[in-house]
């Protein structure tokens, strides 16, 4: 069966803590603490990009 | 047949990393552009927890109520909505709607929690620590949530 691999691996996403990245053809093509501030670059995505909240904290459990 | 998802590693502050169960959800925005979300799956969690901006960039309707919410995290207002999205694997695609909280605190460091209602009861859910995968397989049921 195919694993699905979700971010790419040759990303350092430490430098992302606390902002919403998004990535599209495997790599960061934006990066913010807001998400609206990145819309503009997300539409210009040609792909469908992946976006993730690089979380600051070390745990938050709800 | 299982969705197979491997793990995502997370950066911590001090530089060394998490390895958590987030899986993609597919979901529209208010413009109708199609893009994934990170979620991270969370056993613990009774309902999905979303922050306002990621309601926000979605377009999600809001309760006008706003209720407390809280965990061993702490404790949070929020309002609640219902999270539309697609889990998309190679060959199978799963259309759900869950109920969600909105965290109304805009300064909060939270990223999209997929709680155990309304998905958790969708799903087979395994997760091999070990090996680092997800697991999703669907159950055929006709009960909505």
């Amino acid at each position: 069966m195919a694993i699905n691999h979700i971010l790419p691996s040759n990303v350092d996403f430490s430098m992302y803590l606390g902002e919403w990245v998004v990535v599209c053809d495997n790599k960061v093509v934006a990066h913010n603490r807001h998400l609206n501030k990145i819309e503009e670059d997300i539409k210009k995505c040609k792909r469908v990009p992946t976006i993730a909240k690089i979380p600051k904290k070390d745990t938050l459990i709800f | 047949m299982s969705i197979i998802f491997k793990y995502v590693h997370v950066p911590r502050s001090d530089g060394t990393l998490r390895h958590a169960p987030f899986i993609p959800i597919s979901v529209l925005n208010r413009f109708g552009k199609k893009m994934e979300f990170i979620a991270l799956l969370d056993s613990g969690a009774d309902t999905t927890v979303v922050p306002k901006d990621f309601a926000e960039f979605l377009g999600l309707k809001e309760d006008k109520v706003e209720i407390d919410t809280g965990g061993i995290g702490g404790s949070a207002k929020a309002r609640k909505s219902r999270l539309n999205f697609k889990i998309v694997g190679n060959r199978e695609r799963y259309s759900l709607s869950v109920p969600c909280l909105v965290i109304q605190d805009r300064n909060a460091d939270l990223p999209i929690l997929l709680g155990r209602h309304g998905f958790f009861e969708q799903f087979h859910i395994t997760i091999k620590q070990d090996q680092e995968k997800i697991y999703l397989k669907k159950i055929q049921s006709k009960k909505k949530y």
